[in-house]
């Protein structure tokens, strides 16, 4: 081997020797500490920010908006980017709209970290303001702010957003996942003199916008609900009060209105509780109104009849070792089941239930929807409490007869007054008719559950003469209406205290339905604690009227007169005639087909003719025999 | 002798591994600059890399020898360039190192790299002794420590070191005896102190900062550390074209210049990077054996010289990036965003070339 052989292969080696010093230096770089590298690329260079999509709006039956989402700008800060943060924090606190003063704004500019929220969801004049002012370090990002335009109306449905834009009551948390649609992406880059780019929001980094949803809520039923409860409560000084407007038709809730409320705009200036809807989130014992279902299962299953004499013991009833007493020290001896019911006597209550048996009986508490959830759209329902018979006492069965000793929500209770309204038939409450995306097309339709018969036509029939006597002479007369038969009953509990019931605070309340023989609404009004007064009849019976009387009007339901009362006093009818019976005056028989029952008979009476009607609903067809009796044939439904 | 003949005894492997580091060059320069439209820096590079391939004809085409015959005038020249722009030149970046023509502007130093090997060669052409002896080695020194100084007091420190290969292949190839190695490795140590002394704040920082990196993480270091975090985060296939986010967020600096190995390594990962250095290897490689087949002595001389070049160039600016050695203005061959840097190593491998091309007397 000779010099320049040897000279160059010390080059190689040399050669191969940093080589593989570089490789290996490359390969603990690139490939060891890759995974850290990436970090800290990413620490430098960017912040992934959400773009959060337009929440969909809540809107009542008719498209009344009750949420919505506008426009709004959010500030937000890069510390290091901030040249001057006292000039920046002096000139943004100027700004009207940002909450803070200028120290809080300070020190948000000399965090550490490269990004603080300056403000959250400023009116969209504030950003230009901002704007304007090209301060350095500052920027706005496009958000959409949550309003409730119709304030506190229906705000224990609809719930409320938290600043984050989440849902977090009611609609808005129980339909999160339609309403809130699906945020975006943009990764906020930042290059090494600090500028700020932002990449992303398109392809599957767009946001999509959320579905608004329809409610079947009516913003007007809605609004005559809470004024009338409203006040009630506050004429008796309640703590509180409930009231659903519930169409037993098909189940749709027209109204819910739940007191103490709030401004989901302003939600955190009112306390937490005030947040629920206790209508579907709390619990209370019904009292006497639960006797619809002691009295439908004692009909149904034949252990007693209208007519038929009850022993009222004078007052008491003895069961094991205990005695449970009239309300109010009333002493009914023998009276008819009818009474018992118009009267609200407990020991007579007591008598149905005791001999219906336990398990007959709860199998009929069951049947109307107690003890489980009624499925409705809203978040946090409660099943309510009811024991297992296996777990009942001596006396459940007599307790649960008068409405003591279970518990329910107010949801199910007037969806039990519906069942009775139905003939029977038990339709589930709904609240959400639908969700339609931006395009208008439905995404979602709840599947309500389908209706079941839970007593006969027959024994609703009985019952529905019983709660239209409790309205007409008995404890109900306060829910009385003059255009309409009103069909109900009152219920007045004490509340449920540690160790047995309170002597001086109760839950009076009145559950019924109109019109009683074609129903439109069935309404549960329940008033809580009310002071001076404890009867249901005499603080929710006249609430049930404030509600029910503008809300038949609203909803055009022209005045029902059933054919029975029709027959026994005629001619004072004429004067509620909608339309006088001009062509009565002619001597012809005038065209009474398509009229309500008793516009028919009106004009008849007033024409001089004697009427005889056939069912109950419509005029479908009449025989016209000048002169002679006119035969109105009646049906349920559009003529 | 027609154009077959001359294309069939060219290097072609050598020829095409130099245009194919030229073209990854260009797109690298692309990559570190598409995104700032105001200065259209690949389109120029285009241009450096298309004037450098027709220097490299050029320098393929006129024999070598009559080069190295002219070589002493060139070097007169290049001194004289070097003086121009210590006292005209404009300061650029705490530099005087350029020449303005118009619009147009070139690095002397670069072209007295090429004339100076040029020279250097000649020398040891018509010296063929084993051993240098002390007069000797006292000329080649002297012609290789005139232009060194003249840049150092640009002040470009890395630029002058950079004819520190040449002073390598002087006493490697050369022949220099033991004790003249002891007397040149003392004299550099004791350089080492004085030379200290006369570097600038920014170089000394830079020297100190290699020592110690986490010293000022936004400074000096602050490069290293972003060459670092780009090269660490492009992984083994790296981020793709164009893609390379430490790169389109300007966080790299000199990106397109001296740290341009960085965006390699963070656009095309471990494997690019191997392809790149792989390619060098080639080029060092196949150029050492035109040394070793050279037809005499200058020509070996010649072509070690600017092999030397590459290795020395390669080496520093890779080992710069991955933080083996201190920050300095080295560009990368072929690849550096640069015109004179780019015309200079097309000049060197239309050099080696030319020596292959020359290896057999009869031509």
């Amino acid at each position: 081997m000779n010099a320049s052989q040897r000279r160059l292969l010390q080059i190689f080696a040399f050669l191969a020797a940093w080589a593989l010093v570089v490789v290996a230096r490359l390969a603990h770089v690139q490939l060891v500490h890759h995974d850290e590298y990436v970090a800290r690329a990413q620490r430098q260079q960017e912040r992934t920010l959400s773009l959060e999509p337009v929440r969909g709006s809540i809107l009542d039956r008719n498209g009344r908006v009750l949420a919505e989402s506008v426009a709004a700008v959010s500030v937000y800060a890069d510390p290091q980017a901030i040249v001057d943060p006292d000039a920046t924090a002096r000139t943004l606190a100027r700004i009207p709209s940002i909450d803070l003063n200028k120290d809080e704004i300070e020190e948000k500019l000399t965090a550490n970290g490269g990004f603080a929220w300056i403000a959250r969801q400023l009116p969209l004049e504030a950003g230009g303001a901002i704007r304007n002012l090209h301060l350095p370090g500052i920027y706005l990002l496009d958000e959409h702010r949550r309003t409730y335009p119709k304030g506190s109306l229906a705000a224990n449905v609809v719930g409320y957003v938290g600043v984050d834009g989440h849902g977090l009551a009611g609609i808005e948390h129980g339909f999160e996942g339609l309403v809130r649609g699906r945020a975006g992406k943009v990764t906020l880059l930042r290059d090494a003199r600090r500028g700020m780019y932002f990449v992303g929001g398109e392809g599957p980094n767009k946001p999509v916008d959320g579905g608004d949803v329809v409610l079947t809520i009516d913003a007007v039923v809605q609004f005559i609900t809470e004024r009338a409860l409203a006040n009630a409560v506050a004429k008796w000084h309640g703590v509180g009060g409930m009231a659903v407007v519930m169409d037993p038709n098909d189940g749709s809730i027209l109204a819910m209105a739940s007191l103490p409320s709030f401004d989901p705009n302003h939600y955190r200036d009112f306390p937490a509780p005030t947040w629920r809807n206790r209508n579907v989130q709390e619990i209370y014992e019904p009292g006497s109104t639960f006797k619809i279902v002691t009295a439908s299962a004692g009909l149904e299953e034949r252990v007693i009849t209208p007519s038929q004499i009850l022993d009222c013991g004078n007052g008491a009833i003895q069961i094991g070792n205990v005695q449970i007493h009239e309300h109010g020290g009333n002493r009914y001896g023998l009276m008819s089941f009818e009474d018992v019911m118009l009267h609200s006597s407990n020991v007579g209550a007591i008598r149905v239930g005791m001999s219906l048996g336990d398990d007959r009986f709860y199998r009929y508490i069951r049947r109307f929807g107690f003890g489980e959830r009624t499925g409705i759209e809203l978040p946090g329902e409660t099943p309510g409490v009811l024991r297992r018979t296996t777990r009942w006492s001596q006396i459940s069965a007599a307790s649960i007869s008068i409405g003591q000793e279970i518990g329910v929500t107010p949801l199910q209770v007037v969806a039990a007054f519906s069942t009775v309204a139905n003939g029977g038939v038990r339709v589930a409450p709904r609240i959400v008719d639908r969700v339609v995306d931006s395009k208008g097309d439905v995404v979602y339709r709840p599947q309500p559950a389908p209706p079941v018969r839970v007593i006969s036509e027959k024994t609703a029939a009985v019952l529905n003469e019983i709660l239209k006597a409790v309205v007409a002479r008995g404890t109900g007369e306060n829910a009385a209406l003059e255009e309409h038969i009103v069909a109900g009953k009152t219920g007045t509990a004490q509340k449920a205290i540690r160790g047995g019931y309170s002597a001086d605070r109760f839950v009076a309340s009145f559950g019924g339905y109109v019109p009683a023989d074609r129903p439109r609404l069935a309404i549960l009004v329940v008033i809580d604690e009310p002071k001076g007064a404890e009867y249901g009849g005499t603080v929710a019976a006249p609430v049930f009227k404030q509600i029910a009387e503008p809300v038949l009007r609203y909803l055009a339901v022209p005045p029902s007169i059933p054919a029975r009362t029709l027959r026994v006093q005629p001619p004072a009818l004429a004067a509620f005639s909608q339309e006088p019976a001009s062509s009565a005056r002619t001597g012809r028989v005038p065209d009474l087909r398509g009229m309500d029952a008793r516009a028919a008979v009106a004009s008849a009476t007033a024409a001089g003719l004697r009427v005889r009607t056939i069912g109950s609903g419509v005029v479908q067809s009449q025989i016209p025999m000048p002169g002679d009796v006119l035969l109105l044939r009646l049906s349920e439904g559009s003529p | 002798m027609s154009v077959e003949r001359t294309l069939s005894r060219l290097d072609v492997n050598l020829l095409a591994t130099a245009l194919i580091i030229a073209a990854v060059g260009c797109m690298l320069v692309y990559s570190a600059t598409h995104f700032n439209q105001d200065a259209p820096l690949f389109q120029k590079q285009v241009i450096w890399t298309l004037i450098g391939v027709l220097l490299m004809i050029v320098f393929i085409a006129v024999d070598y020898h009559a080069l190295m015959e002219i070589s002493p005038f060139l070097y007169g020249l290049g001194l004289a360039l070097l003086g121009y722009v210590l006292i005209w030149g404009r300061l650029t970046r705490h530099v005087r190192s350029w020449i303005h023509i118009g619009s147009f502007q070139f690095q002397p130093s670069e072209f007295m790299k090429i004339f100076t090997a040029l020279l250097i060669a000649k020398y040891f052409d018509s010296n063929d002794r084993a051993y240098l002896n002390l007069r000797n080695f006292m000329a080649v020194m002297a012609i290789l420590v005139a232009p060194m100084l003249l840049i150092a007091v640009q002040p470009a420190a890395g630029s002058a070191a950079s004819f520190l290969p040449l002073v390598g292949v002087a006493m490697f190839f050369g022949g220099i005896k033991p004790r003249y190695w002891v007397i040149a490795i003392l004299c550099g140590l004791m350089a080492l102190p004085v030379g200290w002394h006369y570097l600038k704040p920014f170089q000394r920082e830079r020297i100190k900062i290699f020592l110690d990196p986490a010293r000022d993480p936004l400074g000096t270091g602050y490069q290293v550390m972003q060459a670092k975090i780009a090269t660490g985060s492009g992984g083994i296939t790296g981020k793709g074209f164009l893609h390379g986010t430490q790169v389109n967020l300007e966080y790299l600096p000199a990106r397109h210049t001296d740290f341009i190995f960085s965006v390699l390594g963070e656009e095309w990962g471990f494997v690019g990077v191997l392809v790149v250095l792989t390619l060098y290897l080639f080029l060092i490689l196949e150029s050492l054996s035109v040394a070793k087949a050279a037809r005499d002595r200058g020509g070996t001389f010649l072509v070690l010289s600017l092999v030397a070049f590459f290795i020395y160039h390669v080496f520093i600016n890779v080992g710069m990036q991955i933080g083996l050695l201190p920050v300095t203005g080295i560009p990368l061959p072929l690849i550096s965003y640069g015109g004179s840097a780019t015309m200079m190593f097309f000049m060197a491998v239309g050099l080696i070339l030319n020596v292959d091309f020359r290896k057999f007397v009869n031509v």
